[in-house]
This record gives C-alpha cells, sequence and structure tokens, in this order.
C-alpha cells in the first residue's frame, strides 16, 4: 500500500532497473525513505503503542507532551501519537486509491478519445473541458454534498474531479504515438484496435502517466485532508490529520501540540509525495520541466487543490 | 479585439454548461425541497405530490434548468426555502468578504512570489538561493488550512494583535479590516508563492541567458535595470499563465480559510448550505464562483497576448 507508482515498479526486469534508478536518485532515495517510515510508523505504532486510537481517557485529558504520551493527549485524553499513527494508513490509502481509480479511469477515457478520435473523441474532451473548468475542491465539495459524507466518499469526489488531468494527459500522448510507424505496422497486420491500444499504444504511454501519477499524490492528499478538515472525508472518532486539525483548533493556544504534530505529518507526507514526483519524472520522463509546478502548457494542471 | 469576443463566447458557453452541471449534480442532493419543506413525518403522500407538483420538481430536469435559468437571467435567483433568505442579497453579503481574501492573497502570493524569484534567479546556486529554495519547497507543501491552523497559533504567541480580530468591512474601517484579513490571505498564499517564486525563478534564468542580456550587460547597462526592465518583462509570460493554475488552489484555499477564521464569506455559506440541503444556495454559491473562476481564466488569456507580443493573433 506504497504508491501505486512505486509498486509498478518492482515487476519485471526493466522495472528493477528503474527503482535503483529511483533510489540513485537524491530526491527519490530521501522521497522513498520519508514514505517507508510513514508506512512503517502506520504499521509498527499500533503494536507497540499501550493506548488505541480511538481509546477515550478523560482523566489525562489535554496533557503536553511527556514521557507517557510523547505527542501529547487530546481533549478527551486520547493518545495523539497512536492517533498521528493510525491517521497515516488512512492518508496512504486515501490519496492512493483516489488517484488510482482516477488512473484507470482517465487513462481509459484517454485512451479511448485519442485513438478513436471522430465523434467520441469531440464528446470525451468536451466533458473533461467543462471538468476541467471547475476548481477542484469546489467541485469535489459538491460531489460530497451529493455522495454525503464519509472517507469512501470523499475518496470518490476526488477520484472524479482528478479524472480530467489523467484523461488529458492519455490523449495528448495516444494522439502522439497513434502516428507512430509501428501502430501503423501493427495494424498492417491485421491487429485488432483493442489490440493495438492495449498491447501498443498502452505502454508507450505509460511513464507519462506514472509521472502524473506521482504529481497527483500530493495534491490529491491536500483535497482528501482538506475534505476531511471540512468534516466531510473521515469522519470521528476515527483520526486523520485533517479531522484532527480540525478539532484541535479549538485548543490552539492551551495545547499548542495537538495542532504541530498533525500538521508536521501531513506536511511531510506531501513533501514526500512532490519529491518522489519530481524523482520520477527525472528518471522516467526527463523532457518534461519541474513538477512542483505545472506544466503550463498542453497537458497541464487543471485548478489544485 | 475578435480574440477576445472568442475566447468571451467561449467562457459563456462552458459557464452554461457547467451551470447545468451543478444544477443537476445540485437536484442529485438526497432529499429534494419537498421533503425539507414537509418533513419527513407527518405528511400524506398526497400532500408530498401536490407539494413536488407546486414547485415543478414532478418536471424532467431539463424544464426545471429551463425554468431556473430563465429566472436567473433575470436576476432572480430564488429564495432559499430553509433560511427565506434571497439568494442575490445572501451572495451580496458574503461575496465582498470572499472577494477582498481572494485578491489580497493573490497580491501577497504575487509581490512574495516574484521577489523570491527574482532574489534566488539572480543568486542562482548560491547559498542563499538553496535555502530559499529549501524554503520554498517546505511552503509548496503546507496545504491553507494547515497554514491556517498554525497562523492562529503564531498570532496567539507572538502577534497578539492579529489574533482572533473579528472580521471589520472595509468601509468601516480599512486599518481595522486589512488587520482582520491579514492571517487569513497570508495562510492561502503561502503555497501559492511558492508555486510563483518557482516559476519566476525558472523563467528568469531561461531569459537572463539570453543574447540580448549579454548584449545590454556588455553596453554598461546598471544591472538592476537589466534585471528587471530587460529580463523579468520578457520572463512575465510564464508567471502570469501560471496564475491561471493559482486560482484552482486559490478557490480551494478560500473554502477551507473561512472555516479557520470564521469568515463569512461565501464558501462558508456554502459549506452550510450542502449541510442543511439546501440546494438553491449550492448551485447559486457554486455558480457564482465557478464563474467568477472561469473569468478570471479568461482575463489570464486576454493579457497574456499583451504581455508577450509573439502570443498576438
Amino acid at each position: 500500500m506504497t504508491a501505486t507508482a512505486a509498486a509498478t515498479f518492482t515487476g519485471g526486469g526493466r522495472g528493477r532497473v528503474r527503482l535503483g534508478r529511483l533510489l540513485g536518485h537524491a530526491e527519490g532515495r530521501f522521497a522513498v525513505a520519508l514514505l517507508v517510515a510513514i508506512v512503517l510508523l502506520g504499521l509498527v505504532a499500533p503494536r507497540v503503542l499501550p493506548y488505541g486510537p480511538t481509546q477515550i481517557n478523560a482523566r489525562d485529558a489535554l496533557q503536553a507532551p511527556s514521557r507517557a504520551h510523547w505527542f501529547g493527549t487530546d481533549e478527551l485524553g486520547r493518545d495523539q501519537l497512536s492517533r498521528v499513527a493510525a491517521a497515516a494508513p488512512i492518508a496512504l490509502y486515501s490519496a492512493t486509491s483516489s488517484v488510482a481509480v482516477a488512473l484507470a479511469v482517465g487513462t481509459t477515457i484517454g485512451l479511448t478519445a485519442g485513438y478513436a478520435g471522430g465523434p467520441s473523441d469531440l464528446a470525451l474532451s468536451g466533458v473533461v473541458e467543462v471538468m476541467f473548468s471547475m476548481p477542484a475542491l469546489l467541485l469535489a465539495l459538491l460531489v460530497v454534498g451529493v455522495l454525503g459524507p464519509g472517507l469512501n466518499n470523499a475518496l470518490m469526489a476526488v477520484a472524479i474531479v482528478y479524472v480530467p488531468r489523467f484523461a488529458r494527459i492519455a490523449r495528448g500522448a495516444t494522439l502522439s504515438v497513434r502516428q507512430r510507424e509501428f501502430i501503423e505496422a501493427a495494424r498492417a497486420t491485421g491487429c485488432s484496435a483493442a489490440r493495438i491500444v492495449v498491447e501498443h499504444v498502452l505502454p508507450n504511454i505509460l511513464p507519462s502517466m506514472i509521472v502524473q501519477t506521482a504529481l497527483s499524490l500530493s495534491t490529491a492528499e491536500i483535497a482528501q485532508a482538506s475534505l476531511s478538515f471540512l468534516g466531510l472525508g473521515v469522519q470521528p472518532p476515527y483520526a486523520d490529520w485533517g479531522n484532527m486539525l480540525a478539532a484541535s483548533r479549538a485548543f490552539v493556544t492551551v495545547a499548542p501540540w495537538l495542532v504541530i504534530f498533525p500538521s508536521v505529518a501531513l506536511v511531510l507526507l506531501i513533501i514526500a509525495f512532490n519529491m518522489l514526483g519530481d524523482a520520477l519524472r527525472d528518471v522516467l520522463d526527463p523532457r518534461l520541466r519541474s513538477a512542483v509546478l505545472p506544466r503550463l502548457r498542453g497537458a497541464g494542471l487543471p485548478g489544485g487543490a | 479585439m475578435r480574440y477576445v469576443a472568442q475566447r468571451f463566447a467561449a467562457g459563456c458557453g462552458v459557464l452554461l454548461v457547467v451551470s447545468f452541471l451543478v444544477f443537476w449534480l445540485g437536484t442529485l442532493i438526497p432529499g429534494d425541497l419537498s421533503t425539507v419543506l414537509v418533513g419527513s413525518e407527518g405528511a400524506t403522500q398526497q400532500q408530498y405530490r401536490e407539494l413536488r407538483h407546486r414547485l415543478g420538481l414532478d418536471q424532467p430536469i431539463v424544464v426545471q434548468y429551463a425554468h431556473w435559468l430563465g429566472a436567473a437571467l433575470r436576476g432572480n435567483l430564488g429564495k432559499s426555502p430553509i433560511t427565506g433568505l434571497y439568494a442575490t442579497a445572501e451572495i451580496a453579503r458574503r461575496a465582498p468578504i470572499t472577494l477582498e481574501l481572494a485578491l489580497l492573497a493573490l497580491a501577497e502570493s504575487i509581490v512574495l512570489g516574484v521577489f523570491l524569484g527574482v532574489f534566488t534567479a539572480v543568486r542562482a546556486h548560491s547559498l542563499a538561493d538553496v535555502t530559499v529554495r529549501a524554503i520554498l519547497f517546505v511552503m509548496f507543501a503546507i496545504p491553507p488550512f494547515v497554514a491556517g491552523v498554525l497562523l492562529v497559533l503564531a498570532g496567539a504567541l507572538f502577534l497578539k494583535p492579529l489574533y482572533q480580530v473579528g472580521y471589520v468591512p472595509l468601509a468601516q474601517s480599512v486599518g481595522l479590516n486589512l488587520r482582520s484579513m491579514l492571517l487569513p490571505s497570508v495562510s492561502i498564499a503561502v503555497p501559492l508563492a511558492a508555486m510563483t517564486a518557482q516559476m519566476t525563478r525558472t523563467s528568469l534564468l531561461e531569459t537572463l541567458g539570453q543574447p540580448y542580456i549579454v548584449t545590454a550587460m556588455a553596453k554598461g547597462a546598471p544591472r538592476r535595470h537589466v534585471i528587471y526592465r530587460h529580463a523579468l518583462k520578457n520572463a512575465l509570460a510564464p508567471i502570469i499563465t501560471l496564475q491561471g493554475y493559482v486560482f484552482g488552489s486559490l478557490v480551494g484555499g478560500l473554502i477551507v480559510t473561512e472555516q479557520v477564521f470564521n469568515l463569512d464569506g461565501l464558501a462558508s455559506g456554502l459549506l452550510a448550505a450542502i449541510g442543511r440541503r439546501d440546494y438553491s444556495f449550492v448551485v447559486t454559491g457554486t455558480l457564482v464562483i465557478a464563474a467568477t473562476y472561469i473569468l478570471a481564466n479568461l482575463l489570464v488569456d486576454v493579457l497574456y497576448p499583451i504581455v508577450d507580443p509573439t502570443q498576438r493573433v
């Protein structure tokens, strides 16, 4: 359940070479280390910490960080370290799975529109452009309004909002691949359209899609955490860095530790995702420019989180 | 001029489609007006059906939309059946807060971003450049609501005069108004400034490598003059294009920041309306924000050829 993008690299011989190159990249190494640390925090903490993340202990409410509670306790006496750790898998899950859904749907739309061309391209591109013209979080908010609050609905909302950016990139990449000779050769040998798309076009647009996946992880996580902060994502008593911040806002002056630790955790995860995106871009697609900055012409990012 | 007209027409078209999309999503929000008005208990099926008919909710969505659009174009955006407030009045009350917040955040991010971008570009690869860029990298990773909560904390600890200042309308007192808006706008501007700074640095560095800059330097023009008049002016185009992307993040920032600082703006109203399933306001509120967003992007498109003559058609 690390990044879906990273999972792609562990298969096959070529994959291993690329993982090696990612680890040879300073930023990539740092990103992978940070992500591994966050995953370990989520896996190990529940087994070694004496308190459950939702375990209420009113006698220990609002305690400052101490030997017993490294990150202090919240207004219900819940151990803050347990909660910050319990939120790590939720954050990783919501970011990766919303992007994975968007990747799958967006790539399918983009491949179909780009390869088929004609009226289906026009229709699909039209839908994509309209969705692009809405600010991301606003659209996500509306979708959650329809679906109702909750982790999985917030996840779907972000996935829906992210479909256009994947569709647009897949379409652009497909259009340029379609012109190449090997596609013509495949067609001449009598390959079906479905086979050409899956066996010849898809592998060639994959690097661009993987880079976009990694770049989207950080903004998707920001969107998820924002929805949780607004009370529309992960619901209490379950811990999420976003809803933890929302709950501890009222105690900001009496218990600053409640604000600081979830913030740091969230920012570290976003930094890790950003660096992973940058590193993957350098390794897979050196022609693309900075990741932190959207590629402005052509397949750019729509309204961010 | 024809270009502007074309872009404007395209923007209107997109807005029309978006309005239908939003209207349709609004009707999908569980529970329509009739259930809210009648309540879940005490009403017979007959009363329920009559009310639905009277409100026009039993008609096809396209017909409902046409009615709504017709009224909206005449400036009647409807009245909330729950709060009893007219949508236009609500928007007129809330929009100035959101708009001011947005403009302040945008101005701060551009000023700070361009300044830091120039600062790092002219010192490229020095210690100062590396340090500032590391800070920018972290700034970029701070979501507005995290920045907002941390700024509230910083305000409580170090900036007492800025801590928990209630909103004061601009018309009442400019000074107090700015004091109440400073932290909220900065919390939105943090990641945006980082983006603008990175883009300014990249673009300026590229421009500073051009032969005409070498010429300007060689003929002895003052360095400051070369950087600001020759280089920055030509590096502006991508920075302006970036602002189109920034608007999207800006709207996201507004939504969370209004919550953090308890500002009673458009986004707060929208969120509250979603909470009480008051979809007439959800639709209008969303549309006002979406329209402003499309308009702002249009402005960037129009501005672009003015700054970059090679883009003129």
